[in-house]
């Protein structure tokens, strides 16, 4: 067996050209046998619109070292089970780096050694960087909306949920967090309003939206019972005072279309009784 | 009245003076540092009894959250444990075994992974191999092609005991998306490759997780030519969260 964990999993960060960050990682055996573990770091670049990622081996363009006395990158050490590592990566930009985004991951990677002949499945551990080079903290953000919709345009009354799907735009050279929400209204007043979770957009990048409950992202959904008539949902953003309004119909069709098989049987029943089968 | 005020303020500020001395809260020195605290924490951590949890820091200055466009500020030390959140990721089993193979019966070996993800994080799991399953000499084992053609990055149907190769299929929440079903297999992405394959996404959740496990099945089917011997290879699994 091999159990790994790595504390923190995730950071985000600025950093000035020609400055250093220094971040701790503890990184535990959490197996029942000792594992062989080397540590690298590797550049990475959002892959599909719900936070994947892939690393096409770009180069690093950023500093990075391990300042353990007894470790650099790339170099072996063992962890024992149940034992716990700390390892202190520091992260330099050179001066003239011009300013945008780096993303990275620190990999904790499990080694083959001399005692692993029978040894056929190896684990890779990472955590990642955001890292946004430049002088300011307060860079411009052109956040927008670039899709917002809602499935299906008729939603039953009763029964069946809809979502709303939505995808925001990051036409800047930083990361940002998606802040809104969205406001379902009828007759312009206001009845429902879902916060969206405040998922990262990366640099020149787009991700698609799903709401906050109780710390965790779920789909926008939108359930059973409302009244029938015409809402309008309306997608805000607080970064950039965006709003985009959308029109959807609710109707009671399942109830409709249950009357109706109803009467159809009624009068099946009535018209067989009327016009007996002749021999 | 005036020379009765006086006396007083006169007497309470000697006393204030005499017999009072400056109390450093939180001052903290060695022969190297010397910290000072901004505020007196009364009390903090994490307390629990048979009904509840409770994390609390008392007597923090200013705790909260503050936001102003495009800056998100969270202060305080309760925000501390979110650099706490721990990823991880393990395997039940590291030495898959298929014993002695028969020509064209597929034998097959599992092996589950567990994952847990820091709040707010989805994750995605991908896999590669060393190279094919390879005899010392270099034969190999092909990676499988499956009944209908798969590849790194696609899955497909492999049922037919005429369908030689190597290969594996997922089963769980997250991988559901990659593998239609149990009879759904697809190769290892090929490291050794020429050029070298990238590897491939097989389960990945965009919610937060916590002990997320799936069935890693492998198999293989070989025909009555292939080269007796022991084959070997490993494959490396690579566990990341969302961004």
């Amino acid at each position: 067996m091999s159990s790994l964990s790595i504390t923190p999993a995730t950071l985000e960060f600025w950093l000035k050209p020609g400055a250093t960050y220094i971040q701790s990682y503890q990184v535990k055996n959490t197996g029942q046998t000792p594992v062989t573990l080397s540590t690298s770091v590797e550049r990475w670049l959002p892959q599909g619109f719900d936070g994947g990622l892939s690393y096409p081996g770009l180069p690093l363009d950023l500093n990075f070292s391990l300042t353990n006395s007894d470790l650099h990158l790339g170099s072996s050490f063992i962890l024992n089970p149940n034992q716990s590592r700390q390892l202190v990566l520091k992260i330099s930009s050179p001066t003239a780096l011009s300013p945008r985004d780096l993303y990275f991951t620190f990999f904790v990677n499990q080694q083959l050694t001399a005692t692993d002949s029978n040894t056929t499945n190896l684990v890779r551990l990472g955590s990642h960087l955001l890292i946004s080079v430049s002088n300011s903290e307060s860079a411009p953000q052109k956040i927008t909306i670039s899709d917002f919709s809602f499935s299906p345009f008729i939603h039953d009354t009763f029964l069946g949920s809809a979502t709303f799907s939505g995808l925001i735009d990051n036409q800047s050279d930083f990361f940002s967090k998606i802040e809104g929400a969205i406001t379902i209204s009828k007759n312009n007043s206001p009845l429902l309003q879902m916060e969206l979770f405040p998922h990262n957009v990366l640099a020149h990048h787009q991700r698609t939206i799903t709401c906050l409950n109780d710390t965790k992202p779920v789909p926008c959904r939108l359930g059973p019972p409302l009244w029938p008539g015409f809402y309008q949902a309306s997608l805000s953003l607080k970064n950039s005072k965006e709003v985009l309004t959308i029109n959807f119909l609710v109707l009671p069709y399942s109830l409709i279309a249950f009357l109706f098989l109803i009467f159809s049987f009624y009068h099946l029943i009535k018209y067989i009784k009327l016009h007996p089968a002749r021999h | 009245m005036i020379k009765k005020f006086s006396l007083f303020f006169f007497l309470l500020t000697t006393y204030y003076l005499t017999f009072n001395t400056s109390v450093l809260a939180q001052h903290f020195s060695s022969d190297n540092y010397v910290i000072d605290w901004g505020n007196f924490n009364i009390t903090s951590g994490n307390k629990t009894s048979s009904n509840y949890k409770l994390s609390d820091t008392v007597g923090q200055i200013a705790p909260g959250t503050y936001q102003k466009t495009g800056v998100l500020l969270k202060s305080g030390f309760q925000y501390i444990y979110d650099t706490f959140i721990t990823f991880a990721f393990s395997i039940d089993n590291l030495d898959i075994n298929f014993g002695i193979l028969t020509p064209g019966i597929a034998s097959t070996a599992v092996n589950t992974i567990t994952i847990s993800t820091p709040s707010g994080h989805g994750y995605q799991i991908s896999s590669q191999e060393s190279r094919p399953l390879s005899l010392e000499t270099g034969i190999t084992i092909p990676d499988t092609v499956c009944d209908n053609p798969c590849n790194e990055s696609t899955s497909n149907t492999w049922i037919n005991s005429s369908t030689y190769g190597f290969g594996f299929n997922a089963s769980g929440i997250g991988a559901s998306s990659y593998f239609a079903n149990n009879t759904y297999f697809r190769q290892f992405a090929n490291v050794a490759a020429s050029p070298a394959e990238t590897p491939q996404i097989f389960m990945s959740e965009s919610s937060p997780v916590e002990n997320r496990q799936s069935t890693i099945t492998y198999k293989v089917n070989i025909s009555p030519a292939q080269s007796a011997g022991t084959y070997h290879n490993y494959i490396v699994y690579t566990a990341v969260p969302k961004y």
